[in-house]
Parts: C-alpha cells; structure tokens; sequence
C-alpha cells in the first residue's frame, strides 16, 4: 500500500504495546439474550433522554423508549422486543461509581421488531433529512466521545471543501473493536461513508488506520477499490498513541492544528469513528435504531478473550462469562482502554453507547498508587505530550492551587490521554490532577458567569427603583402645585410598604431588633 | 457479585523511576571513576566514600526532622548523586572535615531548605562546592600530578592518610606532592606572560590537554553520551554547554593562538565534561523547555568560559551552573512552548 | 553646595514627573473596588451586614469590613480575597452566617395569595408574578439570597439544594498516600 501523501506527525505520543493479538484471534463471537437489559438514560454528552413507556408496558425492538430532551440529547431504543420493568437508579460506568436513572427492560425472547423508521434512499437525501435520521436513530459518537451525533452533522451544514475522517485507527492498547469491524463490515463502513460524503457535500474522505492492523487494512482497501468511489482513500497512519485522538489525527493527516477554542470542523475536517458510520448506513437504508456495539473483552484476567456483538443494556457479567470468565489473576475491570478508561467496581454495570472494550488487568500490571515521589523536573512529560502543553508547570500550578495560572497555561487543551503519567518517573498521578483542575476551573467560569448575571439584574433593579422613586416624586411635585390649599395629600400606601420593606431588611441585618411584626 | 478495586486512569506501569535514573547515572560515571584511579590514585574513591556516608547521615537526620519516611527519600540515590559529583570537583587528597562540611551543606541547606528533592533552585553539589571553595581557598587547590609523571604524587596509604587526617605523613610537604591541574597552571603562567607554546610544552600535557585528565574527560563524555542513549537526559543541555565553551574559546583562539588555550583544551580540561553531561544537567534546578534548556547550558558554557579567561578561578563551571540556576526560572517563563491549537 | 544644588534639582525634577504621571495615568473610581466586587458572589443577600455585594466590596477596600464576612462566597471567596489583597486569610465569621449549600427558592403555588411583597424584596428580580397573579421564582436567576423568605406574609416559599448527582458531580483532588509508610506525602 504506498501512501501517496506525506504524513506529518503530532508532538509527543508514546509508542506502547499492543495487545491486541489476544482479542483478535477468535472471530466475533455473539451473546445470549440477558435476561434483563439496563438503558441509563444517559449514556452520550448531554442532557438525560425523557422516558416515554412505563413499567409494564410492553415494547417491540427497535421501538423508541425514550425521546431526546432537546438538541443535545440522544434517544433510546428498545434493542429487542421486552417487557418494561420500570425505571430504577442503578449503578452506571462511571468514574465516581455513581448511580443514574435506567429503564430497565426485561427480554421475552421472541426478538419481534418494530419499522418505525422508513428507509430512505441514499441518493436523494438531503441534510435535513440525514440529521433527523441521525437523531430518530439515537446515534452518538462510538469512538468514545459519545457526542450525539445529528447535531455534530449538523454543525457541518454549509461548509465549503469539508474532508471526511473516517477513523479506524483505535490506537489505544487491548482495543480491537473497530478493528473486527473494518475486517468483517468495510463495504457497509464504505457506504455509510458514501452517504455523509454525498449528503454533506464533501471533498474527500480519508481512512485512516495504524499500519499494524495488516487485516484490516486489507479489508479496507479492498473494500475501497471495490466501491471505486474515487474521493475515499486509505491512509495509514503510525502506530503512536494517541493518534486516534481527533485533533492529533485532523494533525497528522493535514498538518493543521485544531483551534484552541474550536472544533475539527472548523478547519474543515469532520471526524467520525468506523461504528458510527456503520450505524448512520443502517439507520439510513434499514431504518435501524443504534441498539448494540462490538465490545472487546480482553486482558490478563479473561480466560478466552474476543470481540462481541453486544446490545446496549446487556450487564458486563454476561460478556466475560462468554469470553470464558475470570482467570485467577482478575485484579482490575475497566471499562475502556488502559489509559482513559474507567475502573468499575462491579460487572453488574450495563453496556452503554462508550463501551468499546471491557479490560480486565492482573495485578502485577496495573500501576500500584502511592509510590509518588516529589516531581523532579526532568521535563519528559513535556516531550510526551501531544497536546504540546507543559505537564509539570501544569502540575506545580494546580499543587500551589494557582487553577486560574492552570487555565492560562492550556489546561483546557487537554485531552487527558495519559502519555505524561507514564513517562514519569516521579509517578505523580497527573492525568488525575488535571481532570480535577478542569473540573474546578469549568465550575468557577459559571459560577462567574452567573454571578455576572446577578451582578447586572441588581443593577438594573436599582436603577429601575431608582427611577420610579424619582418619578413619584415628580409627581408628587406636580400635584403638590395643582393642589387647593387645604386639600388633605393621599394616602401614602405605598410609602407604608416601603416603610415595612425598610424594617424587614433592617431586622435581616440586625436580627436582635424586633419590633413585633412577622 | 464480584467486588474490584479502583483506581484513577491510567493504569499501565509508568517506564522508569526515580531511582533507576539516579542509579544510571552513578552507572555511567564508573568508567571514568576507574580511569581517574588509575591515574592519580584512590582519592577520588575516598572522596565519595566520606561524601556519600556524610550525605547520607545528613539527609537522613534531616528527613527525620521533617518527619518524612526514609526509605523512599534516601532510596531514590538523589544524595548519592550528589556526593559523587561533589567529591569528583575536589582534590584528591581533600581532608574528611573539608567534603563533610560541603556535602552537609549541599543537603541540608542547598536541598532540603527548599523542600527536599524536586525544590531546590540550586544545584547542591555546587552550593556546596562553592562554599568550601570560598572556605578553604588553600586545600582546594592541592591536586596531585598524574602518575608516571615525577613519581613524587603520594601514594595509596599517603593519601588515606592526608583524607583522615589533612597531614602527610613522614615529613613530606604539600608542595613536594601536588601539582597544579592544567588550567590552574595556564593561568598563572599567562599572567606571567608566557606563551601557549611554552606552556603547553609542559610535560603535564598531554596530546591536547591534561595528560590523564583528558582521558578521564573522555570517558566522563562516553558516560554522558551514554546517559543520553539510555533517555536518562537528553542532548539539549550538554551540546549547548559545550557550544557555549566551544564557541568563544575558538573565537579567542583564532584572534590570538599565542596566548589563548585551544578550544579542544578548553573541552577536555577542568570540569567542562563533567559539568556538561552530570552537572548543568541537573533537571531541578535546570530550565525545562528544549529551548530553554538550549538557552541554559548555553549560558553555562559561556560563564564558564569568561571564568577562565578573565576570572579569578581557574575553572568556572560551578559558577556557570549557578548563575545559570538562578537565571532558570526567567528563561522557563520566556520559553514556553506553544500550545496545541493557541496562537504563538 | 553642589551637592544641595543637585539634590535639590533631582527633587524638582521628580517631583514634576510624579506630578505629570498622577494627571497623565489617572484613573477613575477605584479598580480594586471593582476587582474585589468581580471575587463576590453577587448573592447581593446582605448577610455580610451591607446592601448589595458592592457595598460590601466598597466597605472591605475601605477597611470598615473584613474579609470573611460573605457566607454565600465561603472559604473560597475568603481566600481569593485574601490573595488579591494581601491580607491573611481567616475563617468565615459566624455571626454573619454559615456556609450552606447553594439553594433556590420555590414557591408553593397552592399557598401563594399574589400579595408581591416577595418580589419587592428580591434583589435580582428573580420572582415572576403580578397583584393576585401567581408568582413564580426563576430558578435560573435565583442567587438563594433567602431575602424573599421573611416578606412572604403565608411562608410559602422554601429553599431547595440546586444541584445533585450526576450533573454536579467532578474529579476530586487526588491525594497522595505512601502506602510503604503511614505518613501524607
């Protein structure tokens, strides 16, 4: 495969090992239907999605479950047909090990679906129409971002020369799931490419994927040659993480950096995972909702580890027991890779729309917490960072609870891909800080804002009395001149309730001065 | 239901620690050790016994004090580190009280009156070879002549004896058994007007510097390069120490050979290979960005350079390194990298 | 007498420069006024015992308040101020009040008789309503000043924590533990 275009490359990265071969080797193995099946509400960037069934109800797959709760929200489906248990807060995949609001379903095995959506027809479709599918559909971003997808497209609306990215690199090690993907379905890949190409109006597409996944690759290419659509190509990319990443790989590709406060699309590039464009193909010409993702489920603590086809709502339990169980050396299960994912207390967690991989690492592997030293300075998380940021002044900002300073100095473009808390020696647990830094400074930009808020209606309020008050006595002014002399002035009501307003606040102020009213 | 543990992302080991860094380090200097013995004895090697035990009785009595735990702090070798590269600055023949009180210096006031590894804003090896410089101007200047050169050094037993107890034995006098070391020599004799060639027809020079010390220069070198190879440092601050030697010791050469040394004596002479790759590299109290590392050893380089030249002291690297170190935290803030995505 | 002669010189000429530079540079109002009322909270509550957060904000560069008199700014506040004004940093005085979770007000529309006394006390015109209309609080715009609470002649307002779970929730500060020794690094 030659590559015609001259790569660049991105600061930094780390060349890690792959471990990918162990997930790869059997070929994509299928579930047994759960006997329940756990949809959080909110399982993609945004607002929560608003239940539409209740307990008891009984739903056909594919039938739509819950509405969207405006643009940046996703829709769920029923991802076969089942019994509505209800809504019930239970654990979810996250970080805190919180819980969340999740319509429970309960399969009844006869697997009958809905065809709500019609299909349409590739050829004749129009932006509108792509997006609105897009939402209907409940399609978010399957690379891990889970933004919803409709409004993503539809901030691509009226670009002039917009290149498509398909991304199949999957740098991140133990993750094979796009990898399957592009072996077993590069035609149907292909196609959901061909739709947002035509629709969108764009240039070109690119494939881009690590020139280690040789399989895949093949599958592409072939597939590409096939469909001889002369504006997708194929573009391998080197094998350093993080350069699945979006801006590192919009970098890689053109050379271009991603504005600081901006998106990919703003320098013309629109990126979209491999899972994704498959799931826009099938929304679009099978009207199929997004209601199951491959999952790979690997590590040192899964007997038999593999790629599976997993609806959405299936508890993680039922995907290890089908990649053989636990080995004894079970130390960690994470949901994701081992450098962004997220550790789980429990496997009683469901599969949602972000699970690309269930990692479960032994012991002697994962990193042991509480060996920090004092940071040393030696500058190599500098040179690993691809977000060309300075790790450590980072890090000495955030100790001195200088967040402010933090902010200044480009926390905000982070991508909190873990290549400086590998190379460091001191083993300062940095990704950590930073996610706890970017946390602290996004509450106190809207506390500021709407401090500014109340600041500014306080204001106006003041004037606003401030002119009444004027122009009462404007008016008072004037009818103390037209008045006869002798004539009583009227009652002064509302000085009254301004006298007791007055002794309100004063009492609020000085709480020991009470003068018998409530 | 199975329970897991949690931790925070990422969960993969990191590459290297601490200690495997320093310990490298120390690694790397062998050679250079062994060569340095050979040529003028053992008292380099007593040197960096009496430094590291003082070092580390020092930093523990500390640690203590700061009720910190010991085994962490004293197993990450920063203080042996600093005792090596301390001993190698002094002469051979230096008396235990003179390296003790340097290296208590450098560790307790230099290191951990800052905050202990990590915040020290100078380098302490130096700090403490400053102060004992400064305090002990006559026995910081007894260096030995190398061996198979007169034949009048002191041997094995001599030098134990002149470290225990800052006297030769039997009737011998200092100036009977030191040598000046070749730069220390180029000074006075230019002061006096000689010329290059004259001076450098010395039997102490060797075939473009310091008969034996540009051999231990070499392998300091090798060492160093080593360290790079092995991403221990990394090449910024030595290139631009040895550019900022390199560069105005061949300008002055070339406007005046007579009464200039070479630049290849300048790189192999004194601590320049030393200070290049162990010294000015000191990542705490060095500059941070690539840039600002360039900009550092540069400076180093150059003050070392004007030290020789036109200082007081033969050799200047300790004062390069110093300067240099307070110089660190304005050269950070000016070189900056620019961010992903922001404008320069 | 050279010597008076220059000083003298050297002092008029300073003077002059610093008398040029003070109408040169000048400055309206008070810029700290404004960077202190920018750290406050704008709950404009009165807790800190003035009305409104600008006063308050006039009163502390005055020095007739001290810093921890905000409840609804809290520690953080308190330590903002302290750095901007470099002074030290105290913990919030009780009798101005105690640092609560941020609250907003709810009205009960069954009980509510429309008599407006809550909207003529709510500092930021956070409260909806007319004579005999229902009242409504914006939540949005509520600071959870507590002000509406008193005037309201039924009690039908409460306070309300404003947020929870999972669209609260953030990364906490790691913390270090050596786990070989007991001591915090």
């Amino acid at each position: 495969m030659r590559d015609p275009h001259q790569l660049k490359q991105f600061h930094g990265g780390l060349k890690l090992d792959g471990r990918k071969l162990e997930s790869t080797s059997a070929m994509l193995g299928t579930l047994p239907l759960p006997r329940r099946l756990l949809l959080p509400l909110v399982q993609h960037s945004g607002r929560a999605a608003i239940p539409i069934v209740k307990a008891g109800d009984k739903v056909l797959g594919h039938q739509e479950i819950a509405r969207p709760d405006g643009d940046r929200s996703c829709s769920l489906h029923a991802p076969t047909s089942a019994t509505v248990i209800g809504i019930q807060c239970l654990p979810i995949p996250h970080p805190g090990g919180l819980t969340a609001d999740c319509l429970v379903l309960e399969p009844d095995g006869r697997e009958e679906f809905a065809h709500s959506l019609p299909t349409l027809d590739p050829a004749s479709l129009d932006m509108a129409t792509l997006v609105q599918r897009v939402r209907d559909a409940g399609i978010a971003g399957l690379g891990g971002a889970v933004f919803p997808t409709g409004l993503k497209l539809a901030g691509a609306a009226s670009r002039e020369s917009l290149t498509l990215v398909v991304n199949g690199a999957e740098c991140e090690p133990y993750i094979s799931c796009d990898d399957m993907l592009m072996r077993e379905q590069a035609h149907e890949i292909l196609l959901g490419t061909r739709i947002l190409l035509n629709t969108l109006g764009a240039t070109a597409a690119i494939v881009a994927i690590e020139r280690d996944k040789r399989q895949a690759l093949g599958c592409m290419q072939a597939a590409i040659e096939r469909l001889g659509d002369e504006r997708i190509r194929l573009q391998q990319i080197f094998t350093i993480y993080p350069a699945g990443g979006e801006r590192q790989l919009v970098q890689v590709l053109s050379g271009k950096e991603v504005p600081a406060d901006g998106l990919p699309i703003d320098i013309g590039y629109l990126c979209q995972n491999v899972a994704t464009l498959l799931a826009i193909y099938h929304a679009v010409t099978e009207g199929t909702p997004l209601v199951s993702r491959i999952t790979t489920v690997t590590g040192s603590g899964i007997a038999k580890p593999g790629n599976f086809l997993a609806l959405l709502g299936t508890p993680l339990s039922v995907l290890i027991e089908a990649a053989g169980g636990y080995t004894d050396q079970a130390s960690r299960l994470i949901m994701g890779g081992p450098m962004m994912g997220i550790a789980l207390t429990s496997d009683e967690v469901p599969v949602v729309r972000a699970t690309n991989c269930v990692l479960v690492m032994a012991a002697d592997e994962v990193r042991t917490s509480g060996e920090q030293m004092p940071c040393i300075r030696c500058g190599e998380c500098e040179q690993a960072c691809p977000a060309q940021l300075q790790p450590q002044e980072l890090y000495w900002r955030i100790q001195g609870n200088n967040l402010a300073g933090a902010d200044e100095l480009g926390l905000g473009a982070c991508i909190e891909c873990g290549c400086c808390d590998l190379v460091c020696p001191s083993h300062i647990p940095l990704v950590q800080h930073y996610r706890y830094a970017k946390g602290k400074v996004r509450t106190a930009k809207t506390q500021r804002e709407q401090s500014d808020v109340a600041r500014q209606r306080f204001e106006t309020r003041k004037e606003r009395l401030e002119n009444e008050a004027a122009r009462r006595k404007q008016r008072l002014e004037e009818k103390r001149k037209t008045r006869a002399p002798g004539e009583q002035a009227p009652k002064a009501i509302k000085g009254e309730i301004d006298a007791i307003l007055a002794r309100t606040q004063s009492k609020h102020r000085d709480p020991t001065q009470g003068d018998g009213t409530s | 239901m199975r329970r897991f543990d949690t931790s925070g992302a990422p969960y993969l080991q990191p590459g290297t620690t601490v200690s495997q860094l320093m310990s490298r380090l120390l690694l790397s200097l062998a050679p250079a050790a062994a060569v340095y013995t050979w040529f003028f004895g053992p008292g380099l090697l007593l040197n960096i016994l009496v430094a590291s035990a003082i070092g580390l009785i020092a930093e523990a009595s500390v640690l203590q004090l700061r009720k910190k735990p010991l085994r962490p702090h004293l197993g990450d070798y920063s203080v042996l580190v600093t005792a090596v590269l301390f001993a190698w600055c002094l002469p051979p023949a230096t008396p235990w009280w003179i390296t003790a009180i340097g290296m208590v210096f450098a560790v307790v006031f230099a290191k951990h009156l800052y905050g202990g590894l990590g915040h020290n804003p100078f380098n302490p090896a130096m700090a403490g070879y400053v102060l004992v410089l400064i305090s002990f101007p006559q026995e910081l200047t007894r260096w030995l002549p190398v061996s198979g050169l007169y034949e009048h050094g002191p041997d094995a037993l001599q030098t134990l004896w002149a470290t225990l107890t800052g006297q030769l034995g039997g009737g011998l006098q200092w100036d009977a058994v030191t040598m000046a070391t070749p730069l220390d020599y180029m000074k006075t004799e230019m002061a006096r007007m000689t010329t290059m060639p004259e001076i450098k027809s010395h039997p102490m020079f060797g075939d473009f510097a310091g008969r034996g010390y540009e051999w231990v220069a070499n392998f300091i070198a090798l060492g160093g390069a080593w360290l790079i190879y092995k991403h221990v440092i990394r090449w910024h601050i030595p290139v631009a120490v040895l550019v900022g030697v390199l560069l105005p010791a061949t300008l002055v050469y070339l406007l005046d050979p007579g009464s200039n040394g070479s630049p290849g004596l300048h790189l192999f002479s004194g601590a320049t290979m030393l200070g290049a790759f162990y010294i000015a590299t000191d990542p705490v109290s060095a500059a941070t960005s690539p840039r600002g590392r360039l900009i550092f050893g540069f400076g180093v380089g150059l003050i070392t350079f004007v030290v020789r030249k036109w200082g007081g002291y033969p050799d200047g690297i300790a004062f390069g390194v110093l300067l240099m170190n307070a110089a660190a935290p304005l050269i950070d803030h000016f070189t900056r990298p620019r961010v992903y995505g922001h404008e320069e | 007498m050279s010597a008076i002669l220059l000083l003298t010189t050297l002092a008029l000429v300073f003077g002059l420069a610093l008398g040029y530079a003070a109408m040169r540079f000048r400055v309206e109002g008070d810029p700290v006024v404004d960077q202190v009322d920018a750290l406050l909270p704008q709950t404009q509550c009165g807790q800190c015992n003035f009305v409104g957060c600008r006063p308050y904000a006039e009163a502390i560069v005055g020095g007739e308040a001290d810093i921890n008199q905000c409840p609804p700014g809290g520690e953080q506040t308190i330590r903002a101020l302290a750095d901007l004004l470099g002074r030290d940093p105290k913990p919030l005085n009780p009798e101005n009040g105690e640092e609560k979770i941020t609250t907003v007000a709810v009205i009960d529309e069954d009980t509510c008789i429309g008599c407006t006394l809550c909207i003529q006390a709510c500092p930021v015109d956070a409260i909806l309503g007319g004579p005999k209309q229902m009242h409504t609080v914006i939540a949005s715009e509520c600071t959870g000043c507590d002000l509406c609470l008193e005037p309201c002649p039924v009690d039908c307002i409460t306070m309300v924590p404003q947020y929870g779970g999972l669209a609260a929730w953030s990364w906490p500060r790691p913390v270090a533990v050596d786990k070989r020794t007991v001591s915090e690094t």
